[in-house]
């Protein structure tokens, strides 16, 4: 899927700062041919696009996701390991969540909050749109 | 990320609220953010500094040795890991384990003391550093070790994992065991380790995964020309473990890619396991009895 350029261009121009890394998340924005996306978790993101840790980067993911390049994903691990649950906004988030892998319900914290980013592609893009 | 009042605000503003209570809480100070945009970014904000933080865990680092030894290579990866920053590394060491008790195909018998010991021990350092992550690395007999305690104390948690000469049975239920998802769990084996087959076809309990890897995609095996003790070479160490150590990097081997088939005598003897051996030493001594 090619994005369009004019998306970034305007990022760049917005976030000069950081131009090397929106870069690179174009770049592989438009080399993500498959429909399994690779889901980055924060640290992972901010690695692989060399993104200081700064407002600007946040401000940058968010812009990104305005524009639909890329989903946040908010997965509710369990505590005895693996993830139970899905959701795009901590506002959406249950207060107590059952666990089918302990067959517990519990009180979810913020520490049990996997938050992860997914390049958009095409073929991602129209699954969400239907 | 500091700049953000807001943000600085909320952060503030939790050090007071039970854990329990703070989904809850955020929710309704986002909820009290009319612009959007704002809203979306204060949340933005606060889960990339909270994951950012998280990252921050502390590592905990235990080292399981293997037979006939006191596990020396363990004071040679404390000294690298101390010099990467991290500080806790701590040997988990048992009585000296001869061979004998090690060849006996009967688990109870001797094989349980250093797994329940080692089992003890691992429970102690996981009750000291309750909100740490735990790394396991473990050489040979240790491998057979943590397999057996990963298998059956489900409380005990790893973050990852790194095997080297081991002696676990292909057949492992890697996917009965909680924390291994695919990359968290490294094999790193000895193209000239011959040790893991000579223990899988002389005893029973035993596998060769040390000489010809595990056949799941759980488990990265990582290729070597090394023989059963020659992973413990400082450069080695520094090239291969810190990084899957300290942040769960597989720092690939070229010898993963460009090796050849098996030695001939590997997957020759691969083919009689231990209790073939021991079957046919039955059916010779009953030919002879009667």
């Amino acid at each position: 899927m090619i994005m369009s350029s004019t998306k970034f261009e305007s990022l760049i121009l917005d976030f000069p700062e950081i131009s090397k890394s929106i870069e690179e998340i174009e770049s592989q924005a438009n080399n993500v041919e498959s429909q399994l996306t690779p889901a980055y978790t924060v640290d992972r993101f901010f690695e692989r696009f060399s993104l200081p840790s700064s407002q600007a980067s946040a401000k940058l993911l968010r812009r990104l996701q305005e524009i639909g390049v890329l989903n946040k994903v908010l997965q509710i691990e369990s505590r005895a390991g693996g993830g139970i649950e899905e959701y795009s906004s901590l506002l959406d988030i249950p207060e107590v969540l059952y666990d089918f892998r302990t067959d517990q319900d519990f009180v979810v914290e913020p520490s049990d909050i996997k938050v992860m980013y997914q390049l958009v592609t095409e073929a991602s893009d129209q699954d969400i749109n239907g | 990320m500091p700049g953000n009042d807001n943000l600085s605000q909320l952060r503030s503003e939790l050090e007071n609220i039970p854990s329990s209570q703070q989904i809850t809480y955020i929710q309704g100070r986002l909820r009290s953010i009319e612009d959007d945009h704002e809203r979306a970014l204060l949340e933005d904000l606060f889960l990339i500094v909270t994951s950012l933080s998280c990252q921050k865990k502390k590592l905990v680092v235990v080292m399981i040795h293997g037979i006939r030894t006191q596990g020396q290579w363990q004071s040679k990866l404390k000294e690298e890991l101390n010099a990467e920053g991290v500080e806790d590394v701590h040997p988990l060491p048992y009585r000296f384990f001869d061979l004998i008790s090690f060849w006996t195909p009967i688990p109870w018998l001797f094989r349980i003391f250093p797994i329940n010991h080692v089992l003890r021990e691992l429970r102690l350092v996981q009750s000291n550093h309750p909100t740490a992550e735990i790394v396991v690395v473990a050489h040979s007999f240790g491998t057979y070790i943590i397999s057996n305690i990963l298998k059956k104390a489900t409380d005990i948690r790893v973050k990852r994992l790194l095997l080297c000469g081991s002696i676990v049975p292909d057949s492992y239920r890697w996917d009965k065991l909680k924390f291994v998802e695919s990359g968290n769990v490294v094999n790193d084996i000895g193209l000239r380790d011959f040790l893991p087959v000579l223990a899988m076809t002389s005893t029973i309990g035993y596998g060769a995964t040390g000489t010809l890897g595990f056949k799941t995609h759980l488990v990265e095996n990582r290729y070597h020309d090394f023989g059963h003790s020659d992973f413990f070479d400082r450069a080695s160490m520094r090239k291969f473990w810190l990084p899957f150590i300290c942040s769960g990097e597989v720092v690939k081997s070229p010898l993963t890619a460009e090796r050849n088939s098996p030695p001939w005598y590997a997957v020759l003897f691969s083919f009689f396991p231990g209790q073939l051996l021991f079957m046919s030493m039955a059916a010779t001594a009953a030919y002879f009895y009667f």
